[in-house]
């Protein structure tokens, strides 16, 4: 998301929309794998999962009555929160 | 199932659910310590499993985010499948670098990114910004 943003000149709502179709791939292709080796509990990841499809519908629609400009705060400030977890 | 475990999973994922839809992430950094915590999972075991629940929500978001015009589609699946190459270098970096130096290195690139990210959040309005 943020390289679509910074490097490719992307607006955040579309950085956004475009990330996420990049990551049914990936996260398809990931799933794929694992799943060979036998990792992926399929009724645990949908228990999480089916909650989380109705977040995301709440995130999409929260995010297009949002300025652009708090969407970039707020994921500068996810990075930064992550990074020092990461490290400490 | 420990029905307040249960409870707090279901709540974790709504949680995540709203972070992928808000900022177009997957959602992985909430998914994995929640299979952890709440359903009893290994780290490796919640890696693998929270990529299913990360293909629903990303699969959710993408399709309302087309309604709303926020959508490239054939760059976002083009980006997608260009993915294994970054694993392939990812594999190969951290079967070479030690992992402290791989964690700093990694904050180090989220931290510029927070900082170029911050400068956009406090900088003008979108509609002064020359594009």
């Amino acid at each position: 998301m943020p390289l679509l943003l910074l490097w490719l000149g992307y607006e955040e709502r579309e950085a956004a929309g475009t990330s996420l179709a990049a990551i049914v791939v990936i996260g398809a292709l990931a799933a794929g794998a694992h799943a060979l080796y036998g990792n992926i509990d399929v009724l645990k990841g949908v228990l999480i999962g089916l909650p989380a499809v109705g977040g995301a519908l709440a995130g999409v629609a929260l995010q297009q009555r949002m300025p652009a400009r708090a969407i970039a705060g707020i994921f500068s400030a996810l990075l930064a929160v992550t990074a020092v977890l990461l490290v400490v | 199932m420990d029905p307040a475990a249960l409870t707090a999973a279901l709540v974790a994922g709504f949680v995540a659910g709203m972070a992928s839809g808000l900022l177009g992430i997957g959602g992985g950094i909430l998914f994995v310590p929640a299979l952890v915590f709440f359903l009893s999972q290994s780290q490796l075991e919640a890696e693998a499993t929270s990529l299913v629940a990360v293909v629903m929500v990303a699969v959710a978001g993408t399709a309302r985010q087309r309604r709303h015009g926020n959508l490239r589609l054939g760059e976002g699946l083009f980006m997608g499948l260009l993915s294994p190459l970054g694993v392939l270098v990812g594999a190969i970096a951290a079967n070479t670098l030690p992992e402290r130096a791989l964690a700093v290195m990694f904050a180090g690139v989220q931290l510029y990114f927070a900082y170029r990210l911050g400068r956009r959040a406090l900088g003008p309005k979108p509609e002064a910004r020359a594009s």
